[in-house]
């Protein structure tokens, strides 16, 4: 069938992409800690004691400038992983279109709507 | 105690130590549906010292994680059924939303002890019904027929023979499905652990549909309220980097491992974690 194919395959390169971002991030964060803010070493230690961390903002921002942060480039891969099964839900939208399956383009469109509301309550918090 | 806080303050022991945690999380996320929440959170809480609310932010990533990095495989080898999952969530997103908006009016502590009865409930129906995969014990679902559900999946266990399986109860299993989003977001988990026993025991799907499609729907929920983990700066890159690599490791691990295993293996292995989730909410619930 059509649609677990192209499914299957879009989150297959989307988990190595958003994986490959991922790892490249840590990897810089390791070889520029000079860079990398907050940096690791510092962070560890105040999380280890549980303590909540007030001090270091961490609100994602994947301009040019953001991503010499390494924590960034990592946040911009965890953003990648967590789009894909929002992009999954839309794309079984498109496929269930193309399939002229309506019962099911209905139900798909339920699910991506309630999905954005979620996602933008979120930010409106 | 002290030594060991003092290794794992060093940068590299402590992200290698937590992919490989989130190694064997991903691996039992991927065989069960789960999202391996009952292993990162105790990990981070109990083991490093971990704030909750930073424990929290890494499971929901390891829930995306597991999800999308399972769902490749299931997908692929046609074990999700997907129009189940679509219908379902439906029902886990509408739940989760209406948890998000309940959230601050509920109090959690009794939810937990609600929680762990239903577990203890599915974990006995679970480890008695150890049926005829694909054989349903219910009566077939009209609506089931009418919204095509009915489908079959190849089982590598039994040498790539095509199970076929009808599938019953629609009704009550969207029921269900909508008080296992509405627990999701109340308590913060991932909840695979009530939709397998929800697909399994009313819906009479075979146990592999049930945790692959249960792996393939937990992302979706988890990505409605990653947006706010986020905005809240609940996800730490350096708890978040090593968890999401290590458990999509473990998740490509756990597709191959859970295809050629037995159906009765996985349905056991599954109580086993439900006894340990169930206890974990009674500790929460107590406390």
């Amino acid at each position: 069938m059509k649609v677990e194919k192209v499914v299957g395959n879009v989150l297959r390169y989307g988990v190595l992409v958003a994986g490959g971002v991922i790892a490249l991030g840590l990897a810089l964060s390791f070889l520029l800690p000079q860079n990398t803010y907050p940096p690791l070493a510092g962070l560890l230690e105040h999380l280890l004691r549980g303590e909540v961390l007030n001090d270091w903002p961490t609100v994602p921002c994947v301009t040019w400038e953001c991503l010499g942060n390494p924590n960034q480039v990592i946040t911009l891969g965890l953003m990648l992983l967590i789009g894909l099964p929002i992009l999954r839900v839309a794309l079984t939208l498109v496929l269930f279109i193309v399939e002229r399956d309506f019962v099911y383009v209905m139900i798909s469109a339920i699910v991506l709507v309630v999905l954005v509301t979620g996602i933008w309550m979120g930010k409106a918090i | 105690m002290d030594s060991l806080h003092e290794w794992l303050a060093q940068p590299a022991c402590f992200e290698i130590v937590l992919f490989t945690i989130s190694i064997v999380a991903g691996t039992l996320g991927a065989i069960l549906g789960l999202g391996g929440g009952i292993i990162v959170i105790p990990t981070l809480t109990l083991l490093f010292g971990v704030n909750i609310r930073y424990a929290i932010g890494a499971s929901i990533v390891s829930i995306i994680a597991t999800s999308s990095g399972a769902a490749a495989t299931y997908v692929k080898d046609r074990i999700t059924n997907i129009r189940v999952a679509m219908l379902l969530e439906v029902a886990t997103s509408v739940g989760a939303l209406s948890g998000a908006i309940l959230a601050s009016y509920v109090k959690a502590q009794w939810l937990f002890l609600l929680f762990a009865a239903i577990l203890l409930y599915s974990a006995f129906t679970m480890w008695r019904g150890n049926r005829r995969e694909g054989q349903s014990p219910h009566a077939e679902d009209p609506l089931a027929t009418k919204l095509r559900l009915h489908s079959s999946y190849p089982d590598a266990a039994l040498g790539g023979q095509e199970v076929a399986y009808r599938v019953s109860n629609v009704v009550l299993g969207f029921v269900l499905m909508l008080f296992a989003g509405l627990t999701s977001a109340l308590l913060g988990i991932g909840s695979g652990s009530l939709k397998v026993p929800a697909m399994d025991r009313a819906m009479g799907l075979p146990i592999k549909v049930s945790t692959a499609t249960s792996n393939f729907m937990i992302g979706v929920t988890g990505a409605a309220s990653a947006g706010v983990f986020f905005m809240e700066g609940l996800i730490l890159p350096a708890l978040a980097a090593p968890v999401a690599l290590g458990v999509l490791v473990g998740s490509s691990i756990g597709t191959k491992l859970m295809v050629k295993l037995p159906a009765r293996e996985i349905r056991r292995a599954f109580v086993v974690v439900l006894l340990v989730i169930a206890v974990q909410m009674l500790v929460k619930g107590f406390t």
